[in-house]
């Protein structure tokens, strides 16, 4: 068992939101988008949820750009911007042309760019990419850059796309038959102080977060829920989903496709709630 | 606080096998760049004539047998773990490990991965050359995390691991997790690692943007016309001071920062970047008036050299300390820069120099900080290393000399 996470001190999560692709179509008709990948968009998605939640500075206008100055951004992929390096290789093979736009969003690291100018975040900001764990490690990254003193409010943001024509090549991970999924999830995480400047009450409090090498994963108990991871990332996006919908859910057991497990204890909001300092 | 030790440290780089290869170029001035005839391009390629002789010390060091019961084979596609493994051993040797233990974590940093050895069968596969399958075979090594797994899945360590990939600040910024984790008590040691090879994508998408150069680097240099890609391999190995058996250097802290200014250009003002140092200078209780050298960035680029140069005005004044870069010794390995680029420091300091800008002649009139340009002998006690990333991304570190054994 490896505990990424284990907190001494509360980190709340703030807000949460959760994206899929049908969500992107038409978004590059802003001009602010014409440059972006479906990770970067579906990232925005989830996040616009997340801050649309929260008040004051939290907000995505450009009013509040130097609120969020010293907030922390993380961002989780384990496949990054697979599809624009398939198609920087592919023109440059066909075409003889490398273009710049397909190199420079080809990065993992592109998405947290992307968001960084998009909102004005000037923070510590990480890209963590730990294959079937990149949203439990993203998530354990922006909790370590709030213990650490780096921020107070830390946006985490994690985002796997499938790759057309790719599946099979990254589907080879998964139990037989499956078919790899792909969705976004964003939680806003902040101890007493950032909660205190976003004027949020918190819906929940992380305890700990850890990871099982070993296959298997106990049997459930109360407050116990296991699911199957569908994407790389996915861990990340089903905490969000829980968070929102399942109030009571305390402990949850992710089943990787390879018979590891992430397993994620949080503190049920409404205790969060009434002892939060807002 | 708790102090940070650094007990062993390993690299592979187009100046050589070692640590002490590296600082051997850098007293020389010699360095390890050649031009590609085919691309007119000046890169650092490391020698893989060595290759087969580090496969071999691996597979016959008892720990090495112990991570590959099976040896590790002769497929070139294994080069990333020769590079990594063997910086490993080296490291371990030097810190007094005879193995890891369970408990360690690990914080690895790389950009592109097996990215040269899947990219010609991605174009090959889409254009209908092979087949899918032998394209999902060749896809295997793809997730970043798969170096790391001899150690993880044969259950050699349990400590946490992360991968971070967060563009070319990504070593600097794992040293700074590191110091964290060590710090809070998270864990008691922590490797921290990383590989980087040259690949298609690297070197046309570089080119692509015009930042490469056809000659050795200049960094901070009024003539500079371009940064030079080259492939490493860096390994680490910091504990918490009271349990290490060898100390070469302390890590005292670490800052990260945004620029929120461009995809790929630092700001210029270097406002992103005197935000990571102060935190890290504030993180490890240092004041800025103590610092000996500032190895920097320096990429050779015009927009890196400004902005890292500005950001040393505003911090130190009009008289800085001594400002370096020894990219034009070792070329810029990418995500694995901070780590190569620690190690030499340590090296440098413990040799008690301040290594210089290798190619630097005159410096950008635009440039007010104090560039070292020759090797000066110094007895260096504290260092300021900085590293900067696309995405606006800034890592600052700062490194206490403490040579000595336990």
């Amino acid at each position: 068992m490896v505990l990424l996470t284990q907190q001494k001190k509360s980190i709340f999560v703030a807000a949460v939101g959760t994206a899929k692709r049908n969500e992107c179509i038409d978004m590059d008709r802003d001009p602010s988008f014409r440059k972006a990948t479906l990770p970067m968009m579906m990232a925005w998605q989830a996040l616009n949820k997340a801050l649309k939640s929260v008040t004051t500075e939290a907000r995505s206008d450009d009013e509040n750009r130097a609120n969020r100055k010293d907030w922390g951004l993380v961002f989780g992929t384990s496949h990054g911007e697979l599809e624009v390096t398939k198609d920087f290789l592919v023109t440059l093979a066909t075409k003889g042309l490398a273009r710049p736009i397909l190199f420079q969003n080809s990065l993992h690291h592109s998405t947290l760019g992307f968001i960084s100018l998009k909102l004005g975040i000037g923070g510590p900001g990480i890209t963590v990419s730990n294959h079937f764990f990149s949203g439990e490690d993203a998530i354990s990254a922006a909790i370590d850059l709030i213990e650490g003193g780096h921020c107070d409010v830390a946006v985490t943001v994690a985002v796997d796309t499938l790759v057309h024509g790719l599946e099979a090549a990254l589907g080879q991970y998964y139990p037989g038959g499956q078919i790899e999924g792909e969705g976004a999830g964003c939680l806003i995480l902040a101890n007493a102080a950032g909660l205190n400047r976003l004027g949020a009450k918190p819906l929940a409090a992380f305890d700990r977060i850890s990871i099982n090498h070993q296959a298997g994963i106990g049997k459930p108990k109360d407050g116990h829920i296991e699911v199957s991871s569908d994407y790389d990332a996915d861990g990340l996006e089903k905490i969000a989903h829980y968070l929102q919908e399942a109030k009571t859910l305390q402990t949850l057991s992710l089943k990787k496709p390879d018979g590891t497990s992430a397993t994620i204890q949080w503190r049920h909001s409404s205790k969060e709630r009434e002892s939060a300092p807002c | 606080m708790t102090e940070v030790t650094i007990s062993g440290t390993g690299c592979i780089t187009c100046l050589g096998n070692s640590p002490e290869d590296l600082l051997a170029a850098a007293l020389s001035g010699q360095h390890g760049l050649s031009t590609d005839p085919h691309l007119g391009l000046t890169l650092g390629y490391t020698n893989e004539s060595l290759i087969p002789s580090l496969r071999s010390a691996i597979n016959d060091h008892p720990y090495g047998r112990t991570l590959f019961p099976n040896g590790i084979s002769e497929d070139i596609r294994t080069k990333p773990l020769v590079y990594l493994y063997s910086c490993l051993l080296a490291a371990m040797k030097q810190a007094q490990w005879d193995d890891i233990p369970k408990d360690t974590g690990v914080i690895f940093a790389t950009t592109t991965g097996y990215v040269p050895y899947w990219e010609d069968d991605l174009v090959a596969f889409q254009a209908g050359k092979i087949s899918e399958q032998d394209f999902t075979v060749s896809f295997q090594d793809h997730p970043l995390s798969r170096p790391l797994d001899p150690l993880f899945q044969g259950g050699h360590i349990e400590g946490p691991l992360r991968i971070v990939t967060s563009a070319c600040a990504a070593g600097t910024q794992a040293l700074a997790l590191a110091h964290q984790w060590i710090a809070s008590g998270k864990v008691q040691r922590c490797i921290v690692a990383g590989t980087e090879l040259l690949s298609t994508l690297t070197i046309r998408g570089f080119n692509s943007l015009s930042l490469i150069s056809k000659n050795p680097c200049a960094p901070f240099d009024q003539n500079r016309d371009g940064i030079n890609l080259s492939e490493a391999a860096g390994l680490i190995i910091l504990e918490r001071a009271d349990l290490a058996k060898t100390k070469i250097a302390s890590l005292s802290g670490g800052g990260m920062s945004l620029d929120s200014y461009d995809m790929t250009s630092p700001d210029p003002s270097g406002h992103g970047i005197v935000r990571a140092i102060e935190a890290a200078l504030k993180n490890s209780s240092i004041p800025a008036e103590t610092i000996d050298w500032i190895h920097t960035h320096g990429t050779g680029s015009q927009a890196n050299d400004i902005a890292e140069a500005a950001a040393m005005s505003h911090i130190f004044g009009s008289v800085t300390p001594p400002v370096s870069s020894t990219k034009g010794l070792h070329g810029h390995a990418l995500a694995v820069s901070g780590i190569i680029e620690t190690i030499l420091c340590i090296e440098a300091m413990n040799h008690k120099t301040i290594v210089g800008t290798l190619n630097h002649q005159q410096a950008d009139e635009k440039i007010k900080a104090c560039i070292q340009k020759e090797n000066l002998a110094f007895d260096v006690r504290r260092i300021l290393k900085t590293t900067l990333g696309f995405g606006g991304v800034n890592a600052a570190i700062v490194l206490t000399h403490g040579l000595g054994t336990n």
